[in-house]
């Protein structure tokens, strides 16, 4: 699958290393929210999917 | 050159602009999250249980629709889940491996390192002191939902209340799926309105009742005038209005499990945070301390020279004739005799010694991570 960049190599060259910090913060966090949502996702299929006859 | 803070905070300021395209995923995110919500909503309608409630109203051709619709939206769920946030999933894995990577690359300047590990942990307690804001209404709305179901196993009429606000909810929900469905299929739906309408009716005055006896008991539910402000979205007792509306279906169970479950998600970004944290302040205190690696040098050095000295002194007793080895004891090799340190560990028992030594301290460091990871865990 292919995936594009958030940043550049060349881009990333100009943060300075108070935004290397932050981005990779919000990285993980907007990370850490999807694998909240995944794991939401499987409680729902798992409570209805038993409905499903 | 070192970097001032202050002109670090203002490149930042001046640049959160290129951070557009996190707040965009940022953004796709929350409206996965929306539509995860909806779909719950419209399962809770179509589960068994509403569909057993008004069974006898609908025809078998309506309750298979009813069925497929919600096959359809477990179909959505799925999706969502195995496309959707597995992409997102992947581009934002791809994209912190590719950070790692540039700021490996980063590595040969020490001052940006620090000024890294400095920047992520600031920036992890300060999220860290968030989340724990954030937890705090979950948390307290948690207790506030316990207290008053503990009240009403003493009190008859709330518990009464609690029980005709979520049966008319339920009834409600179905009552409106059932409509929605007939009009689809054309038919006449009046009866069904009113009875709805008078269920609405009867609900709203449940709400209100509620209401009263939140505010008349406040202070056995241990809530301040504050607490109960119901249009507040940060006061303990918002929920409630949730709770009475004839749009949720959401028992006071359901609303507790949700509240648990956003302090527990709260929980894992904390105990995340801090291991970031902990990384961090360890790769700064290794990139500050380069020498440690001479330290255990050192280390070993003292441990060889004891070995050698113990050698020496078997030397010693077998010169003089002061002490006999057993003769069990394993063929003692020493190289240099001349008590020189630096050979003993060639010597057979030395290296066994070494090596056991080696995993003695193995041994000691897997236990510290074993213990500092039940730490994090706390």
């Amino acid at each position: 699958m292919e995936t594009k960049k958030i940043i550049t190599e060349e881009e990333f060259k100009k943060m300075t290393p108070q935004e290397v910090a932050t981005y990779k913060l919000a990285l993980e966090k907007l990370s850490l929210d999807v694998d909240s949502l995944i794991e939401r996702c499987d409680k729902l299929l798992e409570k209805y999917k038993k409905d499903v006859k | 050159m070192p970097i001032e803070f202050q002109e670090l905070e203002n490149k930042y300021k001046s640049s959160s602009r290129k951070f557009q395209d996190l707040k965009t995923k940022a953004k796709e995110i929350v409206e996965k999250y929306a539509s995860l919500k909806s779909y719950e909503a419209q399962l809770e309608a179509y589960s068994d249980e509403s569909l057993d409630a008004v069974s006898s109203l609908l025809t078998e051709e309506q309750l298979q629709k009813f069925q497929e619709k919600r096959e359809k939206i477990l179909a959505e769920i799925e999706k969502l889940r195995n496309e959707d946030l597995a992409t997102k999933k992947e581009e934002l894995t791809q994209a912190r491996t590719e950070m790692d990577e540039y700021v490996k690359q980063a590595e040969t300047n020490p001052e940006f390192k620090e000024a890294v590990y400095n920047g992520i942990m600031e920036k992890a307690t300060k999220d860290m002191h968030d989340y724990r804001k954030k937890q705090e209404v979950p948390q307290a709305s948690m207790l506030f939902i316990e207290r008053l179901k503990e009240k009403a196993k003493t009190d008859n009429s709330l518990a009464k209340t609690l029980q005709f606000i979520n049966q008319e909810k339920s009834d409600i929900a179905t009552y409106k799926a059932t409509i929605e469905l007939m009009k689809a299929d054309g038919q006449n739906t009046d009866d069904l309105e009113k009875s709805m309408a008078k269920k609405n009716d009867l609900l709203k005055k449940s709400g209100n009742t509620l209401k009263g006896y939140i505010k008349a008991h406040k202070d056995q539910l241990g809530l301040t005038d504050e607490d109960i402000d119901f249009t507040n979205r940060d006061s303990k007792a918002f929920f409630i209005n949730e709770f009475i509306s004839p749009d949720s279906k959401k028992t006071l169970d359901d609303f507790e499990n949700d509240f648990k479950a956003q302090a527990d998600d709260y929980d894992k970004k904390i105990k995340h945070h801090k291991k970031i944290f902990k990384y961090a302040e360890k790769d700064l205190e290794d990139l500050k301390n380069p020498e440690q690696e001479e330290v255990q040098v050192k280390v070993w050095k003292q441990i060889i020279q004891g070995i050698a000295n113990l050698f020496k002194k078997c030397a010693n007793y077998v010169n003089t004739g002061n002490f006999e080895l057993p003769d069990s004891t394993p063929e003692v090799q020493v190289v240099n005799t001349t008590g020189d340190w630096k050979d003993a560990y060639k010597t057979k028992i030395g290296d066994a010694k070494m090596k056991e030594i080696r995993r003695n301290y193995e041994k000691r460091i897997k236990n510290a991570e074993r213990h500092n990871t039940r730490n994090d865990g706390r």
